[in-house]
Order: C-alpha cells, then sequence, then structure tokens
C-alpha cells in the first residue's frame, strides 16, 4: 500500500480505525435487521398460528355436533339431542369471533372464514331449521323425509370442506412461517460469520500497516540512534515513514550533526592544547608551593582551584625562613590564563626571595612591588603571614586582599586579618605590617583568595566572608577546613566556580600539646 | 551610545566630563563591554571621564582592572567614580584604589 509521505500517522490511523468502525456498524446493522425478521417470525408462529390452529381445532368438533344433534332429534324425536345444536350455536359464534382475531396475521383466513360461515348459516336456515321445525309441529315422519332426501346433508359436508379448507390455509401460513424462520437464522449467521471474517481480516490490515507506519520506523530509527550512540557520529539517521517518525529522526540528525561539529571544534582545541599544554604545564608547576617541611606542632593544608582551564591568576605557598620563622602567602592575581601565571611566577620569586631574605612581610610585599614595576592594568593582591613559632607571634600584611583570620585558642572571637595597604602593580603603594602574639594557646590562621568570598549563586547572594570563619571555628585538621571551603563554596555556586579559588591554613599547637608531643 | 552585554547596561551621557552609567554586574563576561564603553567616551579626546556606579551591584578582579584601565588613560586626571554601592567601595577600600580614583559618594 503506497501512502502519501506528508500523512500524519494519526490521520492514517484515523482512516483505519474509521473503516474498522463502518464495518462493524454495518455487521451489526445487518444482524439488527435479520434479527428483527426473525423475531417477527417467531411471534407470528407464537401469537397467530398456533391460536388460530387451536381455535379451529374447537371449532370443528362444535360445528360437526351441531350436525349430529339435529339428525339425531329429527330422527328420535327425543328433546335432549337437540341440546348440542341450541348450545353449539352460541359456541360457534364465538369461535368465529376469536378466528377472526388472527385472519389479518393469515392470509386467505378471512376468506375462509366468511365462506365457512355463510355455508353454516345457509345450512341452519334451508335444511336444520326446517327439519326441526316439521318435529317441533308433530311431523316427525316429514323431518325423517327431509333427512333422507339428503340434500341437507350434502350442504353440511360442504361446510365440513370449508372447516378442511380453513385448516389447509393456517397450514400453509405455518409452513410459510417455518421457511421464514429457517431462512432468517441462515441469514442471521451468515452476516454474523461475513461480519467476523471482515473484521478479522481488517484487523490483519490493521497489524500490516501497524508494522509498516510504527514497528519499522521505530526499529529504524533505534538502529540509528544505537549507530550515534555507539560514537560513529558520521552516519546519518535517516527514517522513512510517517511525518512523526521523519521529524523525530530529523532532529535526531540535528543533533548528531551539531556533536560532530562540537566534536570537530573540541579536536581543534585538542590540537591548540597539545601545541600549549607543555608550556601551561611549566608555569603550572612553577605556581605549585614548595616543599615544606614538617615540624612538630604544625599543621598545614592548602588548594588551588582554578576556574579555568589548568593555570590559575592564584597561588599559594609556605616558606621558610631565617631564625626558625616561616611564612605562608595567598596571591591573586587578576585575569587567568598564561599573562596572569607569567605575573604570579614574577612575583612569587620575588616575594619569597625578600622572605628567605628575612624580610618583614610589609618590607617583602614593598621590595617585591618595586622590582615587579608598572604592570600596566594587571595587578595581583598578596596576604603574608610570618609566623614566628619560638616567640608565639604572627605577624602579616596585605597588599589589598580578601580578609584572612586568625582564630587564636578556641572560645576567643577570630582575629581579621584586613588589608594593610593597596594592590600590587599598577600604582606604587606602602604597606604597614601588623603582629599578633598567641602566647600558650594555639593558633590558627586562614588566608584565602577572593574566588572563596565571591563565589556566588547571585549578585545578591555571595559566600560572603561570615560563612568562611564559620567554617575555620567548626575546627578539625587543617586538610579538613580546607576541604569543608572548598565543597562548601562549590554548593554555593551551584556550578563552575567563576573565579580561581585558593586557601592556606596553618594550625600552631599551643605549648602544653607540644610538649606532649613525642 | 551604549556598549551593553546580557549582565551590564553602560549608556553614556555626554556632558562635560562624559557619565558612563553601569547597571549590573562587573565581572570577567562584561567587562569588555565596559572597557569598549569608555573607549567610545574618549573617542573625542575628553580628558575626564566619570562612571556612575549606584547600579552595579557586583564588581570583581576583572571589573576592577577595567577601572584601572580607564583611570590610567586618562592620566594625569583622575577617574571619577560616582555613587558606589558598599560593596564596590568596600572593595576599592580593600584595594586601596580608593586613593588613586577620585570618589563621589553622592548627595545623600
Amino acid at each position: 500500500m503506497t501512502v502519501d509521505h506528508r500523512i500524519s500517522l494519526r490521520s492514517r490511523l484515523l482512516v483505519v480505525v474509521a473503516a474498522l468502525a463502518v464495518v462493524l456498524l454495518g455487521v451489526t446493522i445487518l444482524a439488527a435487521v435479520v434479527a428483527g425478521s426473525l423475531s417477527g417470525a417467531v411471534d407470528q408462529r407464537l401469537d397467530v398460528i398456533y391460536p388460530a390452529s387451536s381455535s379451529l381445532g374447537n371449532l370443528r368438533p362444535t360445528v360437526i355436533d351441531l350436525e349430529t344433534g339435529e339428525r339425531g332429534y329429527v330422527i328420535t324425536g327425543e328433546a335432549s339431542f337437540l341440546e348440542p345444536y341450541t348450545s353449539g350455536l352460541g359456541e360457534i359464534s364465538e369461535a368465529f369471533t376469536a378466528l377472526r382475531r388472527f385472519e389479518g396475521g393469515i392470509p386467505g383466513l378471512s376468506a375462509a372464514i366468511d365462506k365457512t360461515q355463510a355455508d353454516l348459516t345457509a345450512w341452519q336456515a334451508d335444511h336444520a331449521e326446517p327439519e326441526i321445525a316439521a318435529v317441533q309441529r308433530g311431523d316427525r315422519a316429514a323431518g325423517i323425509a327431509l333427512i333422507q332426501a339428503g340434500e341437507g346433508k350434502n350442504r353440511f359436508d360442504v361446510v365440513r370442506a370449508d372447516l378442511d379448507a380453513m385448516q389447509a390455509t393456517i397450514d400453509q401460513a405455518s409452513d410459510a412461517n417455518r421457511e421464514r424462520t429457517q431462512a432468517d437464522q441462515r441469514s442471521l449467521r451468515n452476516v454474523l460469520v461475513a461480519g467476523l471474517v471482515a473484521v478479522a481480516a481488517l484487523i490483519v490490515v490493521l497489524m500490516m500497516l501497524l508494522t509498516r507506519w510504527v514497528t519499522r520506523p521505530t526499529s529504524q530509527l533505534v538502529e540509528s540512534v544505537g549507530v550515534v550512540a555507539g560514537g560513529d557520529f558520521r552516519e546519518m539517521v535517516a527514517v522513512d515513514g510517517p511525518p512523526e517518525f521523519a521529524a523525530i529522526g530529523s532532529a535526531v540528525d540535528r543533533m548528531r550533526q551539531r556533536i560532530l561539529a562540537e566534536l570537530d571544534e573540541l579536536e581543534r582545541y585538542n590540537e591548540a592544547l597539545e601545541q600549549t599544554g607543555p608550556v601551561v604545564q611549566s608555569l603550572r608547576a612553577e605556581l605549585e608551593p614548595q616543599d615544606f617541611a614538617p615540624r612538630t606542632g604544625v599543621e598545614v593544608a592548602g588548594c588551588v582551584l582554578a576556574a579555568e582551564g589548568l593555570l590559575a591568576g592564584d597561588f599559594y605557598d609556605l616558606v621558610d625562613m631565617p631564625g626558625g620563622r616561616f611564612s605562608m602567602l595567598v596571591a591573586d592575581v587578576s585575569g587567568h590564563g598564561h599573562e596572569a601565571g607569567v605575573l604570579a611566577i614574577r612575583f612569587k620569586f620575588l616575594v619569597e626571595a625578600a622572605l628567605q631574605l628575612g624580610f618583614e612581610p610589609s618590607a617583602s610585599l614593598a621590595w617585591a612591588a618595586d622590582r615587579l614595576g608598572d604592570t600596566g592594568t594587571m595587578f595581583l593582591t598578596c596576604a603574608l603571614v610570618v609566623v614566628d613559632r619560638a616567640a608565639r607571634r604572627v605577624s602579616y600584611a596585605s597588599a589589598g586582599h580578601s580578609p584572612g583570620v586568625l582564630l587564636v585558642g578556641v572560645d576567643r572571637e577570630p582575629i581579621v586579618l584586613e588589608s594593610t595597604g593597596p594592590l600590587i602593580g599598577p600604582f606604587p603603594g606602602v604597606w604597614r605590617t601588623e603582629t599578633h602574639t598567641f602566647a600558650e594557646a594555639a593558633a590558627t590562621i586562614v588566608l584565602c583568595s577572593d574566588g572563596l568570598i565571591e563565589a556566588r549563586a547571585s549578585a545578591d547572594e555571595l559566600f560572603g566572608f561570615e560563612r568562611f570563619v564559620a567554617i575555620v571555628r567548626d575546627g578539625g585538621t587543617m586538610a579538613e577546613l580546607v576541604e569543608r571551603c572548598c565543597v562548601s563554596a562549590r554548593d554555593h555556586a551551584g556550578e563552575r566556580l567563576q573565579d580561581d579559588l585558593t586557601l592556606v591554613a596553618v594550625r600552631i599547637e599551643g605549648t602544653d600539646q607540644i610538649f606532649t608531643t613525642p | 551610545m551604549t556598549a551593553d552585554s546580557p549582565r551590564l547596561l553602560v549608556s553614556l551621557e555626554e556632558t562635560t566630563p562624559p557619565v558612563l552609567v553601569l547597571t549590573g554586574e562587573l565581572d570577567p563576561s562584561t567587562a569588555a563591554s565596559l572597557d569598549a564603553a569608555v573607549d567610545d567616551a574618549l573617542r573625542d579626546g575628553a580628558g575626564e571621564l566619570v562612571i556612575d556606579m549606584a547600579g552595579v551591584s557586583f564588581v570583581d578582579s576583572s571589573g576592577l582592572r577595567s577601572l584601572i584601565s580607564a583611570h590610567k588613560r586618562l592620566a594625569p586626571s583622575r577617574l571619577q567614580l560616582r555613587r558606589p554601592t558598599p560593596f564596590a567601595l568596600q572593595l576599592l577600600s580593600i584595594t586601596g584604589l580608593d586613593d588613586q580614583f577620585s570618589i563621589d559618594p553622592g548627595a545623600d
């Protein structure tokens, strides 16, 4: 069956279902008509033919008794013989009335009744009544002579023949009714069988069409999509079938083409990355924190999450200094990528050189900034803490950097390590050093980049400094603290971080705990 | 004349000095819009520039870099920032840029 491909599956199914409905409706109407005819025939048999036959059965002996009684009375002169005659006249009248109720349902019955009644009336008037009258006036011989003449008997034989004719008429109607009933039964059976065959044929056709219109295009689509899902994006997805399936196939093919285009683009990116990757890897390696020798009573942890690619503009480090001191710093270079990475490396080498020379925080920043010179529009911020465990003292300076936290002991309010001078690069600046002591208590120092504080789900909902401080106060190991900060910032942002996120945390145990450490 | 991105609306009031009115967020995805608007505003040789930041809800280092760029182009004049939001003002204070730019907190 060839169908215009522009006709929708819905329209096709509607046509098939409509055809099925028409066939079912036709079969139902035909069956109803035949069943109606059959019912009419049964009604005729039960309501007309059987009662008419019964009424005739009652009429016949009464009529015979009428003639027998009349003749017996005339021959014997006994009045008792006349009783069937006198009583039979009334019964015969009622029987004819009963028969006439069925004359409309049996062809010829009305005429047969008319003739029988007329012949009976004539016999009664011309023969029965004169013979009875002769006996009643005492001339029984005259009555017997009339009987012996045989004319009355001949007239009554006509009545007998009329009764037989009526019976024949009813029998004929009965035979016709039987034939009609049987014909109707055959017709009904034929209609039902033909209907079932037609419906079955239509269902077979419907199944064939569904296979062609639904099953085959679906299998074709599944096969084509499977090929694409298997990674063969060069295989075109095309579906031959109703417009709905063609549209799905077309949409999947557009998706395939888009994926193909993106894969091509990704391939070009990968090729570019292969060319620049070693450079980026080298820059990244230079920004990794130094090996920081573990020391009793000091716990450290840090992390860098780059917002774009491999190379963040942020870095942190821990630097050994003369006199048993060490320093921790976090720096954040504006922008991302290799340009920011190069500036970060230049600053890192400079500031760490200053620290290794033993400079205090502000002097280290100034020394590095002076040698960095004017960086144009690029800039960096840096938080720098020098820890002197022997003196139980931290000193810090911050070049326009996000605030850090110093937590002394457990119960005390955290000390906010705020900016102590401008950012570094575009403008000359002056920085100051601030100092805090923590005596015998433990001290926790956490520095972060603005990627943590400014991680945001929207402009009005920054991660914020308060959340940062709350995490610091929750305690735990430094690794746990750093991990909690990173996870919380990511959860808060809801998607990829918009800025690099860098953290470094240091905990210096209280003096009593240091002494108890093996 | 405007140079908009979906998250930052920039309009230029051609007064003397010209005023760039910003509405939205100054971040890596919108900073280029501000750079382009500054280019347009300074094309006629204007030696001064005012940036109205009352409508700026968020600024990060990319936005600061655009402001520094504008400031350096205006040298020896100073970039004037009008009505910065508390968030922007805090950022300028932390980074020390409030000493570089001319800050006009506005009438109130």
